[in-house]
C-alpha cells in the first residue's frame, strides 16, 4: 500500500489520523511505561544492571512508537498541501520542526509527558534531510517509515547515555531514572556503551537504507526515461520511414507524365483524322495508356498491389530512371537467360533497386574509373540481383548499423537501405550486404519468382 | 532547486548546532555560590526506626531504601506512606523527585501527592520526629514540580542531603540558610553513604 501515492486530500486526512493515533498512543502505551518503571525498581533492588539495559531498550522503543506518528503525520500533511515546489523544502523543514515542537508542548501540558527536545529535533532534522534526498514523487510510505523508525530509534538510545547528559539528552522522567539508577549501580559506562552500540548501527542502517532507496528510485527513473526515449525514437523512425515512402511515391508521379503525353498527342491527332481505322487504332492506344496509368497509380498508392512482371520489364523501368551523367562511371549490366517472372509491385521494387544503384554510383563518384556491376541471375526459383561497386567500401562496425533508420555514412537521410529492406521483405525476399574497406561493396537481393509466390499464397 | 535547498539546509543545521552549543554552554554554567555545607553531620540527630517515603514517586526513593538496608539502618520503605504509618517510627526520610510516570503508576495526581506529604509532615512534626530530606536526582531532576515539592518539604527538614550538580543555582544553599538546617552536598551517589550514616550513627 503506497500511502504517499494517495490523492493529496487523502494524504492530509491520513496525516491527521496519524496525529490522532499519536495522541492515543500516549494512553495506549501507559501500561508499558509502568512496566519500564518496574524494571528500573527491580534493577535497583536486585542490583542488576541487565534489567537497566532492558529498561533502556524498552524506553527507546516506546519513545520511537510514540514519536513516529507525529513525524509521519506531519510529513504526509505537508506533502498533501498545495505548496510551490521552490519553497517546498524550506517550508516543509520549518513547518515540520514547528509542528513537532507544538505537539510536544501539547503532550507535555495536557498529559505531563516530558519531551526529549534534543534527540527529537536531531532525529527530525536527519529524517527530513534524508527525505529531501529521495526524488520527489518516489515517496513510499513503508520505506519512509522504515527510515524514520531507524533514525528515531537510534537517537532515542542517546537519551539513556549518561555522558551525553550535559548536551541536554535524556531529560525526561524515565531516561533520567535509568541514568540515576545506573549511577547508583555503577553501570554508567555500561549504559554509555550500550546506548552508543545501538545508536551508531541504527543510524548507519538508516542512512544506508536511504541510499538504497535513492539509488533504486534513480534507477527506476532512469529506466522510465530511457523507455520513454526509446518509444519517442521509435515513433520518429516510423514517421521518417513513412515520409520516405511518400517521398519515393512523389518522385514517381512524374512517371505518369509519359502516358499522359501519349494521350494528349493522340487526342490532338484525333481531331485531324477522318480515317475510321486510324481513329479506332488511336482510341485503342489512348485506352491502353489510361489502363497503364490506372495500374501505375494503384501500384504507387497501395503497397499490396502486385502484378506479374518480367525481369526485362522491371529492368527497363529501372534503366529509364537511372541518373547516368558521370562519364567516369561504367555500369556493366548482365542478365542471365531463363529468368522467372515476378509477382511484384513493379514501381516499388524498381525504386528499391534504383536506391541500390544510386548508392553504388555515390560510392564510386570521384574515382577515376568507377565500375558498377549489375547482374540478375536465377536463384532458388526466383532471381538474385547483385550490385557490386569498386568504391571505398564500408567498415565492419558500420555494416552492423547500416539497416537502422537514420544511420548514414554520407550526408544522406539514412532512410534508403531501410526502405529497400522493407520493400524486398514485403515481397518475400531478402537483401544482404557485404563490403571490404577500400575495395568495394556488394549488395545481393533476392526476389521469389511467380511460382514460388503462388506456392506461398496458397500456403497462406 | 535541489542545490539551493541543500545549501539552505546546511546553513540551518549549522545555525541550529551553534544555538544548541550556546544553550548548552549557558546551561552548563554554574554560579559561584558560597556553599554552607557539611561533609556529614558531626553527631547523630535521628533515631531508628526510620520511615522512608518518596515525594514525587520517582525511583530515587528505591535507591535510598536500598542504601539504608545496606547500612543496616532499621527502616520501613513505603513510597506512598500516610500519617498512620508513622506509628512506632522515630524519623522520617523523604526523597524528593517528581516522576509523572511514577505518579500515574500510583494512580495519584500531583495535588494528591502534595496533600499526602503535608499530612505526613504535619504528623511527623507533631510527634517531634526528625525529618531528613534527600534530593539525589541532580540538576536534571530540578524542575518546577520537584522544586515545589522540595520547598514544601524542607520547611520541616532537619537535614538536607543533595547532589552538588542540583545546587547549580545556589538554591539549596539559600533554602538551608532560610530554614536553618544543615546541608550536605555530595559529588555523586557513591559519596552518599557517609552523610546518610551520620544521621543515625
Amino acid at each position: 500500500m503506497l500511502l504517499f501515492k494517495l490523492r493529496k486530500r487523502q494524504l492530509i486526512i491520513v496525516g491527521i489520523l496519524q496525529f490522532c493515533l499519536g495522541f492515543y498512543l500516549v494512553f495506549l502505551l501507559q501500561e508499558n511505561w509502568f512496566n519500564v518503571l518496574n524494571k528500573i525498581r527491580l534493577a535497583i533492588k536486585a542490583g542488576d544492571s541487565g534489567q537497566l539495559i532492558l529498561a533502556a531498550g524498552a524506553t527507546s522503543m516506546l519513545s520511537t512508537i510514540q514519536i513516529l506518528p507525529f513525524f509521519l503525520g506531519t510529513v504526509q500533511i505537508l506533502i498533501g498541501m498545495p505548496l510551490q515546489p521552490v519553497k517546498w523544502s524550506k517550508i516543509r523543514f520549518c513547518i515540520t520542526l514547528m509542528v513537532i515542537l507544538l505537539c510536544s508542548w501539547l503532550l507535555a501540558n495536557i498529559y505531563g509527558w516530558r519531551w526529549e527536545f534534543v534527540s527529537s529535533i536531531l532525529s527530525a532534522i536527519i529524517c527530513l534531510y534524508l527525505l529531501e534526498k529521495i526524488p520527489p514523487g518516489r515517496y513510499n510510505f513503508w520505506q519512509v517509515s522504515f527510515i524514520f523508525i531507524q533514525i528515531i530509534f537510534a537517537f532515542q538510545w542517546l537519551n539513556t547515555v549518561p555522558f551525553l547528559e550535559p548536551f541536554l539528552f535524556g531529560r525526561s522522567d524515565i531516561p533520567l531514572s535509568i541514568k540515576i539508577a545506573g549511577r547508583y549501580l555503577k553501570a554508567s559506562s555500561v549504559l554509555n556503551f550500550v546506548g552508543l552500540a545501538f545508536c551508531i548501527p541504527f543510524l548507519i542502517s538508516g542512512l544506508a537504507t536511504t541510499g538504497v532507496i535513492i539509488s533504486s528510485a534513480q534507477a527506476i527513473k532512469a529506466m522510465e526515461e530511457s523507455r520513454e526515449k526509446e518509444r519517442q525514437l521509435r515513433n520518429i523512425q516510423v514517421k521518417a520511414l513513412e515520409n520516405r515512402v511518400h517521398q519515393e511515391l512523389h518522385s514517381l508521379v512524374h512517371d505518369l507524365k509519359t502516358p499522359l503525353v501519349t494521350i494528349q498527342g493522340l487526342n490532338s491527332l484525333l481531331t485531324m483524322l477522318n480515317d475510321p481505322a486510324k481513329i479506332t487504332e488511336y482510341s485503342t492506344r489512348i485506352e491502353r495508356s489510361v489502363a497503364q496509368m490506372t495500374e501505375m497509380i494503384s501500384e504507387i498508392l497501395y503497397d499490396s498491389v502486385r502484378k506479374e512482371t518480367s525481369v526485362v520489364e522491371l529492368l527497363d523501368y529501372v534503366r529509364a530512371q537511372l541518373p547516368l551523367e558521370d562519364q567516369s562511371i561504367f555500369i556493366d549490366i548482365h542478365m542471365s537467360e531463363g529468368l522467372p517472372c515476378l509477382y511484384i509491385n513493379k514501381i516499388r521494387v524498381a525504386r528499391a533497386i534504383i536506391n541500390l544503384m544510386e548508392n553504388a554510383i555515390l560510392a564510386v563518384s570521384g574515382k577515376q574509373r568507377g565500375n558498377i556491376l549489375f547482374s540478375v541471375d536465377p536463384y532458388v526459383g526466383g532471381i538474385l540481383v547483385t550490385v557490386s561497386d569498386n568504391g571505398e567500401g564500408i567498415s565492419e562496425s558500420a555494416l552492423e548499423q547500416i539497416w537502422e533508420v537514420g544511420y548514414t555514412t554520407r550526408k544522406t537521410s539514412g532512410l534508403g537501405l531501410p526502405f529497400v529492406k522493407q520493400v524486398i521483405e514485403s515481397h518475400g525476399g531478402w537483401v544482404k550486404i557485404s563490403s571490404c574497406l577500400g575495395q568495394g561493396t556488394t549488395v545481393r537481393l533476392f526476389l521469389p519468382g511467380i511460382n514460388a509466390c503462388n506456392v506461398q499464397d496458397q500456403a497462406e | 532547486m535541489g542545490g539551493t535547498a541543500l545549501r539552505w539546509q546546511k546553513k540551518l543545521i549549522f545555525k541550529f548546532i551553534l544555538v544548541l552549543f550556546l544553550l548548552i554552554s549557558i546551561g552548563c554554567q554554574t554560579s559561584d555560590n558560597h556553599e554552607w555545607t557539611l561533609p556529614n553531620l558531626p553527631r547523630p540527630i535521628a533515631k531508628e526506626k526510620a520511615l522512608i517515603t518518596s515525594a514525587g514517586q520517582s525511583t530515587d526513593a528505591y535507591i535510598i531504601a536500598e542504601i539504608a538496608n545496606q547500612l543496616l539502618i532499621n527502616n520501613t520503605f513505603l513510597p506512598r506512606a500516610k500519617e498512620t504509618d508513622l506509628v512506632n517510627k522515630s524519623s522520617l526520610v523523604v526523597i524528593v523527585g517528581y516522576s509523572p510516570t511514577g505518579l500515574k503508576a500510583a494512580n495519584i495526581t500531583f495535588q494528591n501527592e502534595k496533600d499526602r506529604l503535608t499530612h505526613l509532615l504535619d504528623r511527623a512534626v507533631e510527634q517531634k520526629m526528625k525529618v531528613i530530606v534527600l534530593h539525589i536526582g541532580g540538576k536534571q531532576r530540578r524542575n518546577k514540580w520537584s522544586d515545589a515539592l522540595l520547598e514544601m518539604v524542607v520547611r520541616r527538614a532537619d537535614y538536607l542531603i543533595g547532589v552538588r550538580s542540583a545546587n547549580y543555582d545556589g538554591w539549596f544553599t539559600k533554602l538551608s540558610l532560610q530554614y536553618n538546617f544543615p546541608l550536605t552536598l555530595v559529588q555523586d551517589l557513591g559519596e552518599l553513604k557517609v552523610p546518610f550514616t551520620s544521621i543515625y550513627r
